[in-house]
């Protein structure tokens, strides 16, 4: 792929370029040259002539043009936020929202495009089916073009589809009554973005009573250069129902930035628990604006196990709306900044019903000149009587290049609820190394099983091959960051 | 006319619908340039004169060490303090407040090895319906030692006042002060008090800080570590009583090596008080060995009292430590239970607490007619509340 010349983002020409090149990704950062007449691309902006586009590619109903224009309208309306790590690299005037292979969604690997299956071969997506998931869906640039579920699953009435097949068929009714109702489009400038040109992803319902023992998994490719991908997960899980979810993400890195907007949105019934995990390691092109929304009924829970480790720039903050008494959420979450990349992620934790508790442990780590931001709320209303909330974030820097902030909020509206906040800041301890050392160990890798214990909370959270992948991604940060 | 002053600003943005990144504060008070500060007896060594106005203080701090270089604005950092010769907690528009005002700033100087064994009180006492706007400056010479106290109270219980104090604080190499500040103000004031400090190389700054009265207060304070192996230790202790409104702003910033830092936060809330609370250790690049550590314990006693707080630690530098820690807490139904059946009621359980969160910075005031003037206003809180039915004391 040659270099454009007139890239939004240069990484190579500000001096960054080339010390990003020589973090080797190879797992991760290898290129399908996407050849013209095996795709289709809309022109590069936003404009409403590409949105009615995108709506008139996808077959959307009429609801749903509507929404997206409504939602561009929004978009040109709302600022860039003022608050967070620099965008000024994004120019969406360079930005490709949809890339769509040609060829249509595949419930067999045999029948996915040659290159795009070796692209998922090369990430163990197929083999990792194989041997620990309820179901697979598989996104390469702006679509699906996988999707399969084990027969047993399905037989327990869980459904596990592509969003715009769902949006055609029994389920309509039910993704219009919820799609952007728990991120609305005027929730802010890339929610109002992704409602214009949303494309992909997944719709997940549980009926009640279900139990989906193993996970289910979606994979993000974003292949195409200066692309943008704006995928939109909707997962319902009825009363009683139990799910874990597995999102995983990544890209080849390229020399001009790509944007990733994509929306979550989770609805866990009553006494429903749902685990949504992600492992995101976009390349460090990327800007990672994306949005993640979950709401419990009453004696719902809702887990978030994140491990953030891609990106140039991300802002990502899951959000658990515990609206039903007796209600539970809980983010365990990693973060690691390594070079040229300024990572601001965190959770909001928002408690409603009464009684409900709400549990955020995270870890950042950077080095090389990383920017790590813990960035949080916990809002406990006035009518959530009861209520428990607890927050642990601890940060450790690798060297004094690197910054790391936690910027932790609390807003609490009843003389009712018991909140415990701690957070701490600090170095790999000389005495832990040296003790290691002393033991024939190197003190590389004395540093880099420091790390890795350091994220023990989330590895260990994980099924075993996503915790052994999150561990392989730490020690390729320590080895080459 | 009613202005806007936009204060105590967050160095670190977060969200905008939080309204946390900086408190809005507005007044129609014409603040007048007269401090109500009774005359004071200096002991020796030290001396008063007065700066006339900004331009003044400007060539002071710079013949004294200058301000810090220009903060680097990245990521929404450092917003609102880059303007000020002495940067304070409140930030550059209280500057423009007191500045509008014209209020000079007393320089009180105390001389190198100069240790005075009495603390030096000075006593504002603000007559009905005061606008004032008073600054110092204190300059502590090297390996000197100071107690100075601040006592805030208005001349009688009924008086309106709006009263602005900023008291900026450069300590020189080995110099220590122990900075007292007591608010006892009519709960019908407005009270402003910002602050700033300066540690060079082995100075010690300790602040003792309790602020019982006054309806609305906004407080904000920078202490900023210059040298190495200096210290801070801060305590502030409130209480926010019914319709009260309280909103602070603390830093603390290690620039040199191996500073130390502990800021403690002791707040009370009743009733439907709100309160808003800012707290910030910040680690730049180089101060190596450095440790800061912060904690907020709040005590709720009001179904209706809002709690927002963001406490915050920002790092640049690797060889440091950062640690802050917030509870927030009730009277449990258990400890109420115990207390009920040992013959103490409600409304006396929750005074016993609300005193034993002021006794833990009250007990540092080194000048005991003060702290038993801070045992009699709390208790004249809960005797003027509509469920006491015991006779006030005072």
């Amino acid at each position: 792929m040659e270099k454009r010349k007139d890239s939004p983002i240069d990484l190579a020409e500000d001096g960054r370029g080339e010390l990003l090149a020589d973090v080797e990704r190879g797992l991760y950062d290898f290129r399908e040259e996407e050849k013209d007449e095996d795709f289709f691309r809309v022109d590069e902006g936003l404009t409403e002539d590409i949105v009615r586009q995108i709506s008139k590619e996808k077959n959307d109903p009429e609801w749903m043009l509507e929404l997206r224009l409504a939602s561009l309208k929004i978009y040109r309306e709302l600022e860039v936020p003022d608050w967070g790590p620099p965008i000024d690299g994004l120019d969406m005037d360079r930005i490709v929202t949809y890339v769509r292979p040609k060829g249509k969604m595949s419930a067999s690997w045999d029948e996915v495009p040659e290159d795009i299956r070796n692209a998922f071969e090369k990430l163990g997506i197929p083999q990792a089916e194989r041997e620990a998931l309820a179901g697979v869906g598989a996104q390469y640039d702006s679509e699906l073009v996988y999707h399969n579920l084990r027969k047993d699953v399905e037989a327990q009435g869980v459904v596990y589809t592509d969003l715009e097949s769902a949006l055609h068929g029994e389920y309509a009714e039910m993704i219009r009554s919820h799609f952007m109702k728990l991120v609305p489009p005027t929730d802010h400038k890339f929610a109002a973005l992704h409602g214009a040109v949303w494309s992909g992803g997944s719709f997940v319902y549980a009926p009640p009573g279900a139990k989906v023992e193993i996970p289910l998994q979606s994979y993000f490719r974003l292949n195409a250069p200066g692309a943008g991908q704006f995928e939109h997960t909707l997962i319902i899980i009825d009363e009683g129902a139990d799910v874990h979810f597995i999102e995983g993400c990544s890209a080849p890195k390229y020399n001009i930035a790509n944007l990733h907007a994509g929306c979550v949105e989770l609805f866990v019934g009553k006494n429903a628990h749902l685990r949504y995990s992600t492992i995101e390691n976009w390349s460090k092109n990327m800007y990672n604006l994306n949005t993640k929304r979950a709401i419990c009924e009453e004696g719902g829970t809702i887990e978030w196990i994140s491990g953030s480790f891609g990106s140039h720039v991300s802002y990502l903050y899951p959000t658990s709306v515990l609206k039903g008494d007796h209600s539970h959420g809980e983010f365990t979450g990693v973060t690691f900044a390594g070079q040229g990349q300024n990572l601001d992620t965190g959770a909001k934790m928002i408690h409603i019903g009464k009684n409900t508790s709400s549990f955020i442990d995270t870890k950042s780590i950077c080095k090389s000149g990383g920017i790590s931001t813990y960035r949080s709320s916990v809002e406990i209303r006035h009518s959530a009587e009861g209520a428990k909330a607890s927050v642990n974030c601890g940060s450790l820097m690798l060297d004094s290049e690197s910054r790391s902030d936690t910027v932790p909020a609390m807003d609490i509206r009843t003389d009712k609820a018991d909140v415990g906040h701690e957070a701490k800041i600090g170095r790999i301890s000389d005495d832990a190394v040296f003790y290691m050392m002393s033991r024939g160990v190197s003190e590389a890798e004395a540093r880099a099983m420091i790390v890795s214990g350091f994220a023990n909370p989330v590895s260990k959270e994980l099924p075993l091959e996503y915790a052994a992948e999150m561990n392989n991604l730490i020690k390729l940060e320590m080895e080459t960051g | 006319m009613e202005r806007e002053y936009k204060v105590n600003p967050l160095p670190v943005l977060t969200w905008n619908r939080l309204d946390l990144n900086v408190a809005k504060m507005k007044t129609d008070a014409a603040f007048s340039a007269e401090d109500f500060c009774r005359e004071v007896t200096l002991p020796e060594g030290m001396s008063v004169r007065t700066l006339p106005d900004a331009a003044a203080l400007e060539e002071w701090v710079a013949a004294h060490g200058g301000k810090p270089a220009q903060e680097e604005v990245i990521a929404c950092k450092y917003p609102m303090v880059a303007g000020q010769s002495f940067p304070t907690g409140m930030g550059e528009e209280a500057d423009r407040l007191f500045d509008e005002a014209d209020a000079p700033v007393k320089l009180y100087e105390l001389k190198e090895g100069c240790r005075p064994e009495a603390p030096v009180r000075l006593d504002y006492l603000y007559p009905d319906a005061a606008a004032s706007a008073g600054r110092i400056l204190i300059h502590l010479g090297k390996y000197s030692e100071l107690t100075l106290i601040q006592y805030f109270k208005a001349e009688k219980e009924a008086a309106n006042i709006v009263a602005g104090t900023s008291t900026c604080v450069y300590l020189e190499e080995g110099a220590k002060l122990h900075l007292v500040k007591l608010q006892m103000l009519p709960k019908q004031s407005v009270f402003l008090d910002d602050s700033g400090a300066r540690l060079e190389r082995d100075a010690q700054l300790e602040v003792t800080q309790l602020e019982l009265g006054a309806g609305t207060v906004y407080l904000g304070a920078l202490y900023d570590h210059w040298g190495d192996r200096s210290s801070l230790n801060s305590r502030l202790g409130y209480i926010c009583a019914k319709d009260g409104f309280i909103d602070h702003n603390h830093v603390d910033t290690y620039r040199g090596k191996k500073n130390e830092g502990v800021m403690r936060f002791h707040g009370v809330l009743l009733e439907n008080a709100h309160k808003v609370s800012r707290e910030t250790l910040d680690f730049r690049r180089g101060c190596t060995g450095s440790e800061g550590d912060e904690e907020e314990n709040m005590l709720v006693l009001g179904e209706d009292a809002i709690d927002r707080a963001n406490p915050m630690i920002l790092g640049e530098e690797e060889d440091m430590n950062g640690r802050h820690a917030v509870t927030i807490g009730k009277l449990s139904p258990d400890m109420l239970f115990y207390m009920q059946s040992r013959g103490i009621n409600a409304l006396t359980a929750q005074q016993l607490m609300v005193r034993a969160s002021v006794n833990r910075v009250s007990q540092h005031i080194p000048d005991r007619e003060l702290q038993e003037a801070a045992d009699r206003y709390v208790d004249r809180i809960f005797c003027e509340r509509e469920d006491c039915d015991a006779p006030c004391a005072d």
